[in-house]
């Protein structure tokens, strides 16, 4: 009878320890924290006029050789730029009306050729203007259509061009395709039989500024970089000597590649990282004719 | 004599097995439930940590955001520990399937390393893995690792979504290294 009474209350000590104490290899926890919260944008409506050129060039002002180009019979295409027209400058604009309080973003479909194999003394690009002020501006070809993404300045009224040029001989002329441009949305790919595009470039509002150094007067670098897992470097090269004309160089920690810009621009842009990379290390610098540095920067994208 | 002692024995069986019963429930349920940060029971305690939580506005279509928090075994035993994302819209009826998780990276010890396929739904469980993928990543007692998830929003959405709010929380279990040890049923 002791001998039950002892084994009954040592199970019972023991059980109260456990039950206590809960003294276990077998824990198991969660959690549940709010860790990110997101205001989508108040305003997609759209401000472009036939954006989609369903009534074929109407509401655009038209520059150099612009034309329609409805091969792809469902999608209506306009083709600015032609290799048998020889225009410095091809392209479409048009007015805009904007709420100067609300942000507007400006989705595009192109596809780009260019053909020059001197790009870096004609300079052929396709760039979108507000204002005359660039927003975007490419060199690179696309064998596919493109979706870009634009944040437009916020303004009250602007005019919107859409321009392909050949700053030099007119002997090759880039050809640019516009399938889409809208402020309401991105182009809905379901169904759509644009069988390549691509994803879209999140460009958003640049929030940061890194150094640079300057070493020769006169020369202004200004990098900036928007707050986005897609970031896209833009700078922008001026000078107050037309003699100045430097070479833009970019070095990354994620290759060893030196990638070298073929020349200045007004305006240009890298997308840094891509394929789930979440951090690098560009190092810029800029040469002059003699490919001595003018100006170093770092960015660090973390 | 024979039914007294027969009597004895079934009731000290049946004491012996009550308190078995409980002790295993003890044993195997010891668990708990936080809403906030920490959440500490016996010696396991892991804390979820950020600089603040990602604030985003104007978000577009297309867009991707990047969100990074600290996981610190902050208990005294190794810990494996999973998770999964969910999504509220300010207004329920929206569904959370424009938002996608496109990575889920670890930073510990070594470089970074990605656990997750490209593109998951919400509500997808990942596994904080070691990083050669074959196994659970074993989290020291005091030991902290960078997560960094990347969030997605489909260039679907339509224009029901404009000017509403998502909220994104981290649903987060842990369970010891020992053998034995199970993950919760529900997180």
């Amino acid at each position: 009878m002791i001998k039950h009474f002892l084994i009954i209350s040592t199970l019972l000590l023991v059980f109260l320890f456990c039950w206590t104490y809960q003294v276990s290899g077998f824990f198991n926890f969660v959690s549940q924290k709010q860790i990110a919260s997101f205001k989508i944008a108040d305003h997609f409506s759209e401000v472009i006029n036939n954006g989609s050129f369903e009534d074929q060039l109407q509401g655009w002002e038209l520059k150099g050789f612009v034309e329609i180009d409805d091969d792809e019979i469902v999608i209506h295409k306009v083709k600015i730029g032609s290799q048998d027209q020889e225009f410095q400058q091809n392209g479409i604009s048009q007015d805009l009306s904007l709420d100067p309080d609300k942000k507007y973003f400006l989705w595009l479909v192109y596809k780009l050729k260019i053909n020059e194999t001197l790009a870096g003394f004609d300079q052929p690009a396709f760039m979108v203007l507000i204002d005359e002020k660039p927003v975007f501006y490419t060199q690179e070809s696309t064998l596919d259509w493109q979706q870009l993404l634009v944040p437009l300045p916020l303004v009250e009224t602007g005019k919107l061009e859409l321009i392909v040029q050949n700053t030099g001989d007119l002997l090759i002329t880039p050809e640019l395709e516009i399938a889409y441009i809208s402020t309401d949305g991105p182009l809905r790919t379901e169904g759509v039989p644009l069988p390549n595009v691509a994803k879209t470039i999140a460009q958003v509002e640049q929030i940061a500024e890194i150094e640079y150094i300057q070493k020769n007067p006169g020369t202004i670098l200004k990098f900036s970089t928007p707050t986005t897992q897609f970031p896209v470097f833009s700078y922008q090269i001026t000078s107050d000597s037309s003699a100045f004309k430097p070479k833009f160089s970019l070095r990354t920690n994620l290759n060893s590649t030196q990638i070298l810009l073929p020349t200045i621009h007004p305006f240009q842009e890298l997308l840094l990282l891509d394929n789930g990379l979440t951090s690098a290390i560009y190092t810029f610098s800029a040469l002059d004719a003699h490919d001595q540095v003018l100006a170093v920067g770092t960015l660090i994208i973390e | 004599m024979k039914i007294k002692k027969l009597a004895k024995t079934v009731v000290v069986f049946g004491v012996v097995a009550a308190l078995s019963i409980g002790a295993t429930v003890a044993y195997f349920t010891g668990g708990a439930h936080s809403n906030d940060n920490v959440f500490t029971t016996g010696s396991l305690s892991v804390s979820i940590d950020q600089v603040s939580p990602l604030e985003v506005e104007n978000v577009i279509p297309g867009g991707f955001y990047q969100i990074d928090f600290d996981l610190t075994n902050t208990g005294s035993t190794p810990i494996f520990a999973k998770g999964y994302l969910d999504g509220t819209w300010s207004e329920p009826a929206l569904s959370t399937q424009v938002i996608s998780v496109q990575s889920v990276q670890i930073e510990h010890e070594s470089s970074p390393y990605s656990i997750t396929q490209f593109g998951e739904a919400l509500g997808t469980e990942f596994l904080i893995t070691s990083p050669d993928q074959i196994g659970m990543l074993e989290i020291d007692a005091g030991e902290t690792i960078t997560v960094k998830v990347g969030v997605k929003f489909s260039e679907t959405m339509e224009n029901e979504y404009q000017g509403t709010s998502l909220s994104l929380s981290l649903h987060l279990a842990a369970k010891q290294t020992v053998m034995g040890s199970d993950w919760p049923t529900e997180f």
